[in-house]
């Protein structure tokens, strides 16, 4: 919670407390940014007026630094260019004061979610990293073709190694890279974002 | 000849308190020279042949009396005797003077005998015996009666001559256009002696004038040839002692009766004729002839023998005229010859009474001098009078033809004088109005004043202008203004009150509404100005409503659960209160800017004052990311001021100085907001930006009403900012800073006080 008005601050944090949320205060943007760990899961609600680093600059800021925490913007003023420019930017919300507790709270809600979500995506996306690491060169380069759609006759002959080897590399693939079938491999494939052989 | 020299009756100018002044200097002569026994008196007697009354011996003796005194210092006594032949003729008579004579003067031996005139010649130079030895002298005797007698031993005098010449001359100088002489002689011996005298002498002017002799005419005749005579022409009359009937005369009697009859002038050489008519001529002067027979007679006296000295006929003449004559004739005296005697002058009466008639001529001119001065000062004063009353009828004009209110009034108020226009402006008449005292026509509330200001007049306040409220017709109030003078008596008291009064009423109904459309652009303008803030003043609202709601929905929260968190609610409560005062400060603050009050001058606390409108202005300071530096200065004295207004000017120009830095990069968005104490005690407040600075064209104009650089402004800001500092005695200016941006200052004067 950033809000550089202390009444505004208090009231919120209470409010998110009584919630049931384990609220955080700031009442600057440099404060939270010197306290901020990104591995805590949560969302940000944030004001849009604050001295020194606003609350776009922030949302900015973090956005440069690949952390990606929901933001809630509520601000006092509330005129559109703002609001656009926040949304744009990749704010879960923004509000205007006074904020009603049911609106703050469902987007808050959300934000968590987005933020709880992204967090298991992250940690999914990971360990499918891992799993790709964990591949051998020729693995690799299989796993590219394999993906393209070539049958293993085609694959042999590009590679220049017999088919049967394809075939090993192939179920190796499949094995590491924890898939069931050729569409899901296809699928992690597109997710890694591991570039198609057909592109060449 | 010389013819009856004692019978003529000359007027000759012979005073006798000269001749007693003589008298008395010959006496005191003869006193000193008897004192100097060295000196030896000559004795000298002389001889007249007529009486001693006759002018002419008067003459003749004063002359030689007064040449003798004159030349002998030594003295001469004289003696003097008169014959008086002509009235006593014949051998008796001399025997009796002979007998006198030598009785008389037996024992006294006489120097020198002076026989004046024929007679006297005759009987002293027949009886040389009776005064043997004696040395003679004649004077008073004809050139031509002296060469009959032949030479006279022992004697020597003074001849007469007659020059008809020189009269000619004479009656030429005094005619220089006559052209005809006439000659008039008679028909004896005599009288054609001198005729032909005449011819010859006159012989020369033949040429140039027409001479005509009339010699031998019986007088009738010959006066009526001369009552022919033209006016221009010259009548030369020398002896008639036979006419041309035989009859015989005298002719200086005739003299009187040719001049009478003669229609020209009349000249002769006979100063005997002199007198009787004729102008003039060239004749004896006695004062001469006696003078040179006194030389002589000294120079015989000196030693000189008698016979060596001839007979003098040393200039005894003189041309002489007749001013009677002249005057008849016309003939003007400035032509005369040198020299020449004017006898028988009638001193005109200027001459006679000089004196007097200076006298009366000096009165009469003071008399004039008076009467002009009196006629002058009646002039001036009935100008004067003119004047005055012209003046009085321009006053009187001026007055009643005024737009302007003249009155006057006693020292307590009654009225005495009120022109037209005063009558017309209250709507009554002159005699409602006059005999009132003027403060009826004046609202109650606002007598005293008038009556004070009657009273300061009076002690000598004099000629101020002061306004005041009158009633007027119709029952409304209106506006006079009024200028009054005392006027004063000789002892300096009040004697009236004039005053020159002009009705203001529309004057000062747009002055007020000048004024209140004064408020109302200030108000517009601070109206304007917070409009601008009113995005911040939302925000400012804002925030503490959003701390009531949040604070209020948590409290719910907390009251729901079980137990509630009273507490918590109750430190929730506290918050409420806390944030609605907020806003309603915030609410307060507003709306005492937005009221379009009176101007309230109150001591204030200008730091106090200078957060307070930071505090408003912060949402906005915050949304253009403009960082504020304060810097107050701690202890300052108060000020008296309008605090919305004063708010209003630090507003515009915090709100100005956003402006000029929003073309800056926020880092650099600083503003420096503070308070002093200038040198000379004056509460100096500045609000500096670090924006683009003023330019020079706008310097000038800056605080210019309508005068603007915003492309939407009204300009109205800074020239209702100027002068709202200067209502309170202060001055707002702005100057550029050195590195970046401008400063605005405004100074204003401190209270007298304690530093609140």
């Amino acid at each position: 919670m950033v809000d550089d008005d202390p009444g505004v601050l208090r009231a919120l944090t209470r409010l998110l407390s009584a919630a049931g949320l384990e609220t955080r205060a700031f009442s600057s943007a440099a404060a939270f940014l010197d306290a901020h760990d990104p591995a805590t899961p949560g969302c940000l609600v944030l004001d849009v007026a604050l001295p020194g680093l606003d609350g776009l600059q922030l949302q900015r800021a973090l956005a440069i630094s690949e952390c990606a925490r929901p933001i809630v913007f509520i601000t006092g003023w509330g005129d559109i260019p703002t609001s656009v420019r926040a949304m744009k930017g990749g704010a879960v919300d923004f509000l205007t004061k006074p904020v009603n507790d049911k609106d703050l709270l469902t987007a808050v809600s959300s934000a968590i979610d987005i933020d709880r979500q992204a967090r298991a995506a992250r940690v999914e996306m990971d360990a499918v990293r891992q799993r790709l690491a964990s591949l051998t060169a020729r693995e690799r380069e299989v796993l590219a073709h394999v993906v393209a759609g070539r049958l293993n006759k085609q694959i042999a002959a590009d590679l220049g190694i017999v088919e049967k080897t394809i075939k090993v590399h192939r179920a190796r693939i499949m094995t590491k890279m924890a898939v069931g079938s050729l569409a899901d491999l296809v699928r992690t494939a597109e997710r890694l974002g591991i570039p198609d052989a057909r592109m060449e | 000849m010389l013819l009856a020299l004692g019978n003529c009756e000359h007027v000759v100018e012979g005073r006798g308190a000269m001749r007693w002044l003589r008298l008395m200097s010959l006496t005191i002569v003869m006193l000193f020279a008897a004192d100097s026994a060295a000196a030896e008196t000559r004795r000298v007697l002389m001889l007249f042949s007529n009486d001693s009354l006759l002018p002419v011996n008067n003459a003749l003796d004063s002359s030689l009396q007064r040449t003798f005194d004159d030349e002998n210092p030594d003295g001469v006594e004289i003696f003097t005797e008169f014959l008086d032949a002509d009235r006593f003729p014949g051998p008796a008579h001399e025997a009796r003077m002979e007998s006198l004579l030598r009785d008389k003067y037996a024992s006294i031996p006489i120097d020198l005998a002076i026989a004046i005139g024929p007679q006297a010649l005759d009987f002293l130079s027949q009886r040389r015996a009776l005064l043997p030895g004696t040395p003679l002298i004649f004077a008073g005797v004809s050139e031509t009666g002296m060469l009959q007698r032949g030479a006279l031993p022992n004697s020597a005098g003074v001849v007469s001559r007659f020059d008809p010449v020189r009269t000619l001359e004479l009656a030429l100088d005094l005619q220089p256009d006559a052209r005809q002489v006439v000659v008039v002689t008679g028909a004896s011996t005599f009288d054609k002696q001198w005729n032909a005298v005449a011819r010859e002498q006159l012989a020369p002017y033949a040429d140039r004038l027409q001479i005509t002799y009339l010699s031998g005419l019986p007088l009738s005749q010959l006066l009526d040839e001369l009552a022919q005579l033209p006016p221009d022409a010259i009548v030369l009359y020398l002896t008639i002692f036979e006419d041309g009937t035989g009859e015989r005369f005298v002719p200086r009697d005739l003299a009187a009766e040719l001049s009478d009859a003669a229609s020209a002038p009349v000249y002769g050489v006979y100063d005997t004729y002199l007198g009787r008519g004729i102008v003039g001529g060239y004749m004896e002067s006695f004062e001469a002839i006696g003078r040179e027979a006194a030389l002589l007679g000294l120079r015989i006296l000196a030693g000189e023998p008698p016979q060596s000295l001839p007979p003098g006929r040393a200039e005894t003449e003189a041309f002489m005229v007749d001013w009677r004559q002249l005057r008849r004739w016309g003939l003007d005296d400035a032509r005369l010859p040198p020299g020449a005697i004017v006898r028988f002058e009638e001193p005109s009466l200027w001459q006679q009474y000089r004196r007097e008639i200076v006298a009366v001529i000096a009165l009469l001119l003071l008399q004039l001098a008076l009467i002009a001065a009196l006629l002058l000062q009646a002039r001036q004063r009935r100008r004067a009078e003119k004047s005055l009353r012209e003046s009085e009828q321009r006053y009187r004009n001026v007055v009643e033809t005024q737009t302007e209110l003249i009155c006057r009034y006693l020292p307590d108020g009654t009225l005495t004088f009120v022109n037209d226009a005063y009558c017309r402006n209250f709507g009554r008449s002159r005699d409602e109005l006059v005999g009132r005292p003027f403060v009826e026509l004046i609202p109650e509330s606002q007598r005293a004043d008038a009556l004070k200001h009657i009273e300061a007049i009076g002690r000598g306040r004099h000629g101020e202008t002061y306004e005041h409220q009158v009633m007027r017709p119709g029952g409304s109030i209106g506006w006079q203004q009024w200028t009054d003078h005392a006027i004063r008596n000789a002892e300096g008291s009040v004697v009236e009150i004039q005053g020159i009064g002009r009705d203001i009423t529309d004057l000062k109904a747009a002055d007020m509404e000048a004024e209140q459309r004064r408020k109302e652009v200030t108000h517009l303008t601070r109206v304007t100005i917070l409009g601008e803030l009113s995005g911040a003043l939302a925000h400012e609202l804002n925030q503490p409503l959003t701390a009531i709601l949040s604070n209020t929905q948590a409290a719910q929260r907390l009251l729901a659960r079980v137990p509630p968190n009273l507490r918590m609610v109750g430190e929730i409560l506290d918050d409420i209160v806390t944030d609605d005062l907020r806003a309603g400060e915030v609410i307060t603050r507003l709306r005492a800017l937005l009221k379009k009050g009176e101007t309230s001058f109150q001591p204030l606390d200008l730091n106090e004052v200078t957060t307070d409108v930071l505090t408003l202005a912060r949402s906005e300071l915050v949304e253009r990311r403009v960082t504020v530096d304060t810097r107050l200065a701690p202890g300052l004295p108060g000020v008296r001021g309008d605090r919305v207004q004063l708010q209003q000017v630090m507003l515009n120009l915090l709100l100005n100085a956003c402006e000029a830095m929003s073309g800056t990069a926020p880092a650099d968005r600083i503003l420096t907001v503070s308070t002093a104490l200038s040198d000379d005690g004056l509460l100096l407040i500045s609000i500096a930006d670090r924006g683009s600075g003023v330019g020079p064209d706008a310097a000038d104009r800056l605080f210019e009403p309508f005068f603007t650089t915003k492309p939407q402004g009204l300009g109205l800001g800074l020239s209702i900012c100027r002068s709202i500092i200067d209502a309170h005695g202060g001055r707002l200016w702005a100057d550029n800073n050195a590195d970046r941006g401008a400063t605005f200052t405004f100074a204003l004067p401190a209270q007298n006080g304690e530093p609140s």
